[in-house]
C-alpha cells in the first residue's frame, strides 16, 4: 500500500532523509519512530506530496506520489505534527468546508460530517465554534477532518503530541477504531508506549536513515534476543537458581540484577513451564515467576544512538 | 462560483458576527439608519452645488482610488500567510481544491468590501458625469484606472502573501509596493526634475494611477488629450499584465508543485 524506493531529501547540505526504502502492507499499523529530527515528519509530507523529494520514488495503493500528485490526493488523509484548524467557524463548517473541498457532493456531506463527528466523539460540539474546544478535542477534529473523505491510507505526524495524558487515551482508542476499520495507518511519534498498543510494524528512523523496519514481534526477537524471565527466590537460592539454570537449553544467559534474576528465554510456553519446573525440582524457593514486558523503548534504546540528523 | 469551498468560507468568515441576533440588530439597525440618513443629505446637498466641470467625479473617483489603494493590500496581505502561520495551508494544498479555486476564491472573497464601498459613489458619480456632460471617453478611463489599480493592488497583495511566510511581512511588502506606485513615482520624478532642472513629467508618471487619473478627468475641458490616450492606455496595460503575470506564477506553480 505504502512504498518507497530510495527516498531521499536534502535541505542545502543537511540530508534529512537518505535513501529510504520502506513497505507497508494494506492495512498495516506502522509505527514510525525516530528521535526529533529524525526526518520522520520529512518524509511523512513527501508521502503525502507536500515536499518533493530529491531523488528515489514513493507510491501509495502503487500510484507514484510526485508524479501523479492529483490521484494520491483522494486515497490519503494527513494530520500534520503541528496542526491548525480555522477557529472562526462551527466545528460542522469546518468539516463540510473540507468535505467540499474533496468534492463530496452536497446531498452526502452532512451525513458524512455526522459520521466523523459520531467516531471522534465531537457530536455533542457540532454547532460549536472551533475555537471553544479544548485542544484534545481540536485534536480530534483535525482527526475527523482527515478522516472526512474516507482515505485508504493515513500519514499521522504525532498525533498525540502536546495532549494531557486523558486526550492522549482518547486519540488512541480512536486509532484502535481506526485500525478495526482496516485502515492503513502510517503514524509517527516518539512517545513510544503510544504507539507499541496498536502497531503491526515498526520503522526506527535515526538522521535521516531507517536502522530497522518490519514486525514488531520479530524486531523485539532480533533486537532483545528473545524475552527475557524475571525470577525472585529467597536469599540464598540465587546460585543455585543460576547454576539450575544454565543447563537448560531454552535459558541463553542468566545473571542477578539487584536481588531479582534475570533470564534471556528463547523458547516456547511449555518451555516456560519446564524452567519454573527445574527450579522447583532442584528445591530453589521460588517467590515469583514471570516474563518482563520488553517494549519498544528497549528496542529503540537499543539500536539508536540518540543522533539527530 | 459560489460552489468554490474557499470562496464561501472566506464570505461567511467575512460577513459573520459571533454577537447574537438581538445585540446584532440594535447595532445594524441604527448604524444602517444613520448611513442612509447622512448618505441622503449628502445626495441633497450635492444637487445644491454649482458643479459644471466635474468636480465631484474627479473627487469621488481620488477618493475611491485612495480608499483602493489603503484598504485592498491589507484586505489580501494575510489571505495566504495567516493560512500558513495557523498551519491550516498544508491541510488545504492536500485537498482536491484546483489551484485556481484557492487563488480566486481568496481573491473574490477578500475583495468583496470594495466593490460595495464603489457600489455607494455610483449616484454620486452617476450625478456629477450628467451635470458636466462627461464624456464616454472620461468616464470609461476614470473606471479603467480605478479597476486596473484594484486589481493589481489586490493580486500583488495575494502574490506577497504566497510568497512569503509572515503576514507582517507581506503587508509590508504589498504597502511598499502601492506606496512605489503612488507617492514614490512622483517623489521621483521630483527628484529627476530637479536633477535635470526642467519642470516635465516622466515616463514614471504614467504609472501613477493618481497623476492619470487627475489627467483623465480634465477640469479645463471635456476632452481628453490626445497623448493621454496612449498614458491611459499604457497604465491600464502595464497593470492588468503585472497582475496577470502574478496570478499565472501563483496559480502555476500550485497546480505543478503543491507544495508548501
Amino acid at each position: 500500500m505504502i512504498k518507497t524506493q530510495n527516498l531521499r531529501k536534502e535541505f542545502g547540505k543537511l540530508v534529512a532523509v537518505d535513501d529510504l526504502n520502506l513497505e507497508i502492507e494494506n492495512g498495516d499499523i506502522f509505527g514510525f519512530i525516530g528521535p526529533n529530527g529524525a526526518g520522520k515528519t520529512t518524509t511523512i509530507r513527501m508521502l503525502a506530496t507536500l515536499l518533493r523529494p530529491t531523488s528515489g520514488k514513493a507510491f501509495v495503493d502503487g500510484i507514484e506520489v510526485t508524479a501523479n500528485h492529483r490521484k494520491v490526493r483522494p486515497l490519503i488523509g494527513f494530520m500534520p505534527d503541528f496542526f491548525g484548524v480555522y477557529d472562526d467557524v462551527k466545528v460542522w463548517e469546518y468539516l463540510d468546508f473540507f468535505a467540499a473541498a474533496y468534492r463530496i457532493p452536497k446531498r452526502e456531506r452532512s451525513a458524512k460530517v455526522d459520521d466523523v463527528l459520531d467516531l471522534t466523539n465531537l457530536m455533542g460540539k457540532k454547532d460549536s465554534f472551533v475555537e471553544e474546544l479544548s485542544r484534545g478535542m481540536k485534536q480530534r477534529l483535525c482527526l475527523a477532518k482527515t478522516l472526512i473523505h474516507a482515505p485508504k491510507v493515513l500519514f499521522l505526524d504525532e498525533p498525540a503530541s502536546g495532549l494531557d495524558p486523558r486526550a492522549r487515551i482518547e486519540i488512541k482508542e480512536l486509532l484502535k477504531k481506526l485500525k478495526a476499520m482496516g485502515k492503513t495507518i502510517l503514524v509517527s511519534s516518539h512517545i513510544l508506549p503510544e504507539l507499541a498498543d496498536f502497531c503491526n510494524k515498526v520503522g526506527i528512523i535515526e538522521k535521516g536513515r531507517l536502522i530497522i523496519a518490519g514486525d514488531v514481534k520479530k524486531i523485539m526477537e532480533q533486537v532483545v534476543g528473545g524475552r527475557i524471565l524475571e525470577i525472585r527466590v529467597l536469599d540464598g537460592d540465587a546460585p543455585k537458581a543460576l547454576e539450575v539454570m544454565s543447563e537448560l537449553s531454552s535459558i541463553k544467559r542468566s545473571k542477578e540484577i539487584e536481588g531479582i534474576l534475570q533470564a534471556q528465554f528463547a523458547g516456547t510456553l511449555e518451555d516456560q513451564c519446564s524452567v519454573l519446573r527445574a527450579l522447583v525440582n532442584a528445591d530453589v524457593k521460588v517467590l515469583s515467576f514471570a516474563e518482563q514486558a520488553t517494549d519498544l523503548e528497549d528496542i529503540f534504546m537499543k539500536v539508536t544512538q540518540g543522533i539527530v540528523s | 462560483m459560489m460552489a468554490n469551498p474557499v470562496l464561501r468560507k472566506e464570505l461567511r468568515t467575512r460577513l459573520r458576527s459571533k454577537k447574537n441576533r438581538t445585540i446584532q440588530l440594535a447595532i445594524v439597525i441604527p448604524a444602517i439608519l444613520v448611513i442612509l440618513v447622512s448618505y441622503a443629505r449628502l445626495i441633497v446637498a450635492i444637487l445644491h452645488i454649482k458643479h459644471e466641470n466635474g468636480e465631484i467625479w474627479l473627487g469621488c473617483a481620488i477618493l475611491q482610488l485612495g480608499i483602493i489603494s489603503f484598504i485592498t493590500p491589507g484586505l489580501l496581505a494575510n489571505a495566504i500567510t495567516q493560512e500558513k502561520e495557523q498551519r491550516t495551508w498544508g491541510s488545504l494544498l492536500v485537498t482536491r481544491l484546483s489551484s485556481w479555486q484557492i487563488i480566486s476564491g481568496k481573491l473574490i472573497g477578500r475583495l468583496t468590501p470594495i466593490p460595495i464601498i464603489m457600489i455607494l459613489f455610483v449616484p454620486f458619480m452617476a450625478f456629477s458625469a450628467k451635470a458636466a456632460d462627461m464624456t464616454w471617453q472620461t468616464m470609461g478611463g476614470t473606471y479603467g484606472i480605478l479597476f486596473a489599480s484594484l486589481l493589481l493592488f489586490a493580486v500583488q497583495a495575494l502574490f506577497w502573501s504566497w510568497l512569503l511566510k509572515r503576514t507582517s511581512t507581506a503587508t509590508s511588502v504589498s504597502y511598499g509596493f502601492v506606496f512605489l506606485l503612488t507617492a514614490g513615482t512622483a517623489i521621483a520624478n521630483e527628484l529627476i526634475n530637479s536633477m535635470r532642472r526642467e519642470w516635465t513629467d516622466t515616463v514614471l508618471l504614467w504609472f501613477n494611477p493618481f497623476h492619470v487619473l487627475a489627467r483623465v478627468i480634465n477640469l479645463d475641458g471635456s476632452v481628453m488629450p490626445a497623448d493621454l490616450n496612449f498614458e491611459l492606455s499604457i497604465l491600464c496595460y502595464v497593470f492588468g499584465w503585472i497582475a496577470l503575470a502574478m496570478l499565472i506564477t501563483m496559480t502555476g506553480w500550485l497546480k505543478s508543485t503543491r507544495t508548501e
